[in-house]
């Protein structure tokens, strides 16, 4: 064994001036076999024991100051209308209401929010000032002493209103006579793109294949809806905001920019656990601000956990999206080029990081294909529905949800097997680090490997769609996508063309800290606020290789404080990037504090740092001498005078770590979107009941490229969740409104969120092909899933009801949508 | 007088200690239990019981705490998922894990990665021990139908399924081992 560290007084001097000999001892190597590596172990999560156990901190435990008031937002009941007057002084006589704060008052306090778009009459406030825009958009806020009594309140505040017709068709939107949800037109954004020669790729096409597809409203609530605690100090003229958001990122400096104070007297923290996000909780900033000028107008901190009702109706929903797709290919089944025009409905206002949906898949539209050509145009719309936001997959499972039944078209269009029209063009092995036609630089993988491992899992060869009920008609389905991960901050400057940008972005930053205390304990503050992807138990899997002590002697600090951590402009968990950057900055921190503890512990030794390494707690030499990682963690901080010369007495680092991959866009509109791309191919075998309409799974099979797995129980659950989400989605979720633009889903009776007897059942199969450039090889898949899902149900759905001449280009899949789809005679008018 | 202005005196047992207090009777349990007595573990997902976050064992049964005001509480014994392990001990058939005495059943969660955020899983497992306290050797139509009032968000519950049956099958093979509390 090495020494006893425990035993050991870091106090002592014994090793003054012996550069730490006294303290050596020799070790029989013999005796210690390596501990076994931490990455790629289907290790336990840390997390479980606090939360099966209900010892999660959440927002809505926080008290953190005292005398709290609760808030109650007052919704509009109308899409579009003028708010004419609004008269709370019967609300302000209630007991226990301290204020009422109106779309005015918050004007006079906050600038609206900055827009990324070419059309900026937005003017979005977190309130309805004179107009309302959506139905359950804030028009009023009480502040009481007591959450009852804020609610009691609302219904004494009599607004009156002058209604305007609403528009919530995204391609009538774009029409000269559509009623104007802003001044100045419903288009926000409208550009063109063309990568290399559509035109002549299509003129020398054999086939030209169009479908027309539609994405219907979306989003993935999570269990924990939003809440915000604002307390505006007068005294000292500070701001500290509690919150479950995603970020701190760059989301954060818009809500900094409107508030009337600077950066460094606003202080966000987010809790250490978070009930789920899905990136729907990228999109709380607006209360964030909205709750600051309520702090600051009524004088008292202020907190709000937002209904179940108030999240589905007014939270964040995925955009809807219209897109005409058209693709060429020729007969022997090469795809020469897609070109495609698309309608994103982005509701009353085009917020922040919208119109990121549009724009966030752009590296890879051409998905795992190769491809000549490629051609866009895209419009940006506002409607009379809730404003939009990041929902897991953002803008890439409505992509692929088109682009993968283009695929399918493509092949009957040819008469080829979809499998093998997909294997023909996908990009070969030995072609990664692969620039796609729009600047996407895939990374790495093994698409055709995958493909064929799927195949083989779910039998392919084998599957036929001949049925022997004649009630059941049988469908089989695949997709195949390229997941990006870590957004590149600069993605969204394609949105204006390159007259109009000032200051491009880039980047894809994650700041995190790793220090090793004088007891020799190891401390990792990450600047992200996990939503159940397990951080502590990964982070601890990493650092623990890195610096030769055991996973469980590491403590990892999630949750964020942005006066108290050290972090960057895109730090957070979103975007699937902390398996990416996040993994990488750990690994990288830990890497600088390793290095430190070998210079030190071999000056101890008193031989050259080319002559030890690090293992089972001690630096040790090639000649078997140790030193223990506590006494070097003792030395350093309570003998510093026994380091090397020049060396920093600390055992810590902060890695703030980029991605020199993360350009900013180029003038011919090409970008880098992300740092890594993943691959997944799923699998599905469905029966459609031709009497009810109701889709059965018959078989499901997943197949993911996460690069390096850190812990395999962690990837599968996070395929297992986006996968679950992808097919909820497909037959169960989705936001209906009415054509008055109420939202006919506002609670869960009407939003289907599916139970355990719903549950897809699902197999997986995994390839891992390391990324080159990521510190660890590790990409992310948060929405790997979600991306795959979506298709290849579709399809499955779809090529079972072509056997009865019926087509789908449309989700969700519904009983008695495809009840009506397969029986038109018995339900025309 | 206005709705909020009566109160009741409630007195409820909280995994064995006794909570007294003075409410609006129109307080629902889930914010007595959060409020008043402390336990931040019971969650609320919906407020309206569609979601089974708030779900705490109610003298031996689960039932949704949004769906009851404290004043129908009074008297009762409530267990909420902290108050798990303890009742294991009393039981016999904790299992020490990390320092902590879990309940097999969310020794089950851990072992299945049967939980992601963890908001749902208080309500979970406390779905779950009222399943187990009534059938030990549950199918997966009994699983299904026992916890079917909780969502999950995040694991899409194949997982959770796995956690369940491990559970059932781990309490069996403890009793049958020491013969432990069999009713
Ligand atoms: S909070 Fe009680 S069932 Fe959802
Ligand atoms: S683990 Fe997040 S809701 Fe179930």
């Amino acid at each position: 064994m090495t020494d006893d560290a425990r035993s050991e007084d870091t106090c002592s001097d014994t090793a003054r001036t012996d550069g730490g000999a006294a303290a050596v001892k020799a070790v029989e190597a013999e005796e210690q076999p390596a501990r076994e590596k931490n990455v790629g172990q289907p290790l336990k999560r840390k997390e479980d024991n606090r939360l099966t156990t209900g010892r999660g901190r959440y927002i809505e435990d926080l008290e953190p100051v005292p005398n709290l008031h609760y808030i109650a937002v007052l919704r509009s009941p109308l899409a579009h209308a003028n708010i004419e007057s609004i008269d709370a002084s019967a609300a302000l006589e209630l007991p226990g209401v301290k204020a009422v704060v109106t779309g005015q008052d918050v004007a006079a306090r906050v600038k609206p929010f900055p827009a990324a778009v070419q059309n900026p009459s937005n003017a979005y406030y977190p309130i309805a000032v004179d107009k309302v825009r959506y139905y359950g958009e804030p028009v009023a806020v009480v502040v009481a002493d007591d959450r009852y009594r804020a609610h009691d309140a609302l219904e004494h505040i009599r607004v009156s209103y002058d209604r305007l017709d609403p528009i919530l068709d995204p391609e009538e939107a774009v029409e000269d006579d559509a009623p104007q949800v802003h001044e100045g037109g419903n288009v926000a954004n409208h550009r063109v793109l063309e990568y290399g020669d559509v035109e002549a790729e299509f003129d020398a096409a054999d086939h030209i294949v169009e479908e027309r597809f539609e994405y219907p409203r979306t989003a993935y609530p999570p269990l924990e809806t939003y809440g915000v605690i604002a307390d505006y100090d007068d005294g000292q003229d500070t701001l500290d905001i509690w919150a479950n958001f995603q970020g701190p990122f760059s989301l954060h400096a818009v809500t900094t920019a409107v508030l009337p104070l600077p950066e460094n007297r606003i202080t966000l923290r987010v809790p250490s656990d978070q009930g789920g996000g899905f990136g729907v909780k990228c999109s709380l900033y607006p209360y964030m601000v909205l709750l600051s000028a309520v702090s600051m107008e009524a004088g008292v901190p202020v907190k709000w956990v937002e209904s179940r009702q108030e999240h589905l109706l007014a939270s964040s929903m995925h955009a809807n999206r219209v897109q005409y797709l058209e693709g060429a290919v020729d007969d022997d089944g090469n795809i020469r080029a897609i070109r495609f025009r698309q309608y994103d409905d982005y509701g009353g206002y085009v917020r922040p990081p919208e119109p990121g949906a549009t724009y966030r898949p752009i590296a890879n539209w051409q998905g795992p294909y190769t491809m000549n050509a490629l051609g866009a145009e895209l419009f940006a719309v506002r409607t009379n529905k809730c404003p939009t936001g990041p929902n897991r997959g953002y803008g890439c499972h409505l992509h692929y949800f088109a682009l993968e039944g283009l695929v399918d078209r493509m092949a009957e269009t040819i008469d080829m097997d979809p499998a093998e029209l997909r294997l023909r063009n996908f990009i070969e092995d030995d072609a990664f680090p692969f620039e796609s036609l729009t600047g996407g630089l895939y990374d790495s993988g093994q698409y055709e490997k995958a493909m064929r491992m799927g195949l083989e899992a779910i039998d392919y060869e084998n599957l036929t769609t001949e049925s022997d009920d004649e009630d059941t008609l049988v469908g089989i389905g695949m997709a195949a996508v390229v997941d990006p991960q870590a957004s590149n901050m600069g993605y969204l400057d394609v949105a204006l063309p390159k007259e109009m940008r000032k200051n491009t972005k880039s980047g894809a930053l994650e700041a995190i800290t790793v220090i090793v205390g004088p007891d020799a304990t190891v401390k990792v503050d990450l600047t992200d606020s996990p939503q159940g992807q397990g951080h502590e138990t990964t982070v601890s899997q990493i650092v623990a290789d890195e610096l030769g002590v055991p996973f469980d002697a590491v403590k990892v600090n999630t949750g964020i404080d942005t006066s108290a951590d050290s972090w960057a402009i895109s730090s957070g968990t979103y975007s699937s990037r902390f398996g990416t950057i996040g993994h990488a900055a750990v690994a990288k921190a830990a890497g600088k504090v390793r290095d430190q503890i070998l210079t030190i512990g071999a000056h101890l030794l008193g031989v050259s740092v080319d002559r030890v390494e690090l293992r089972d707690e001690a630096v040790v030499s090639d000649e078997g001498d140790a030193v223990s990682l506590r006494r070097i963690a003792g030395t350093t901080y309570w003998d510093p005078q026994q380091l090397p010369e020049g060396v920093e007495p600390k055992l810590a680092a902060l890695s703030v770590m980029g991605m020199n991959q993360a350009t900013a866009v180029t003038d011919d509109d090409k970008v880098n979107s992300s740092m890594t791309y993943a691959f997944g191919a799923h699998f599905a075998v469905v029966e459609v009941n031709k009497r009810t309409g109701v889709v059965n799974i018959r078989d499901y099979v997943t197949v993911h490229d996460p690069g390096t797995v850190v812990n395999p129980l962690i990837v599968r659950g996070q395929i297992e969740g986006g996968t679950f989400h992808g097919y909820a989605s497909t037959f169960y979720e989705f936001h209906e409104y009415d054509e008055t633009g109420t939202l006919q889903t506002d609670s869960l009776m009407d939003y289907a969120m599916p139970t355990i007897k719903e549950r897809l059942k699902m197999r997986h199969e995994h390839v891992e092909t390391p990324s080159p450039f990521t510190e660890i090889g590790s990409k992310g898949t948060g929405e790997a899933g979600t991306q795959a899902t979506v298709p290849a149900l579709s399809n499955a759905v779809r090529n079972a009801l072509i056997q009865a001449d019926v087509d789908l280009d449309t989700l969700p899949i519904t009983p008695d949508r495809v009840w009506e789809l397969l029986h038109p005679s018995e339900t025309d008018d | 007088m206005t709705a909020e202005q009566y109160t009741s005196t409630v007195t409820v047992t909280v995994n064995g200690d006794e909570e007294t207090h003075e409410v609006p009777d129109r307080k629902l349990l889930v914010h007595f239990l959060r409020e008043d007595a402390g336990c931040t573990g019971v969650h609320q997902g919906c407020v309206v019981g569609k979601c089974g976050a708030c779900t705490v064992v109610v003298d031996g049964t689960p039932m949704k705490s949004c769906m009851m005001y404290s004043a129908q509480a009074n008297g009762k014994e409530i267990m909420t998922a902290r108050g798990l392990g303890p009742k294991a001990e009393e039981e016999g058939v904790a299992l020490e894990d990390d320092g902590d005495m879990l309940h097999p059943i969310q020794k089950g969660f851990k072992e299945n990665h049967g939980l992601q955020c963890g908001y749902c899983t208080p309500g979970f497992v406390l779905s779950t021990y009222g399943l187990l306290s009534e059938n030990d050797s549950p199918s997966e139509a009994d699983i299904d139908a026992a916890v079917s009032g909780n969502i999950c968000r995040c694991t899409g519950y194949n997982s959770i399924v796995d956690s369940i049956e491990w559970a059932a099958e781990e309490l069996k093979a403890i009793r049958a081992d020491t013969g432990a509390a069999d009713d």
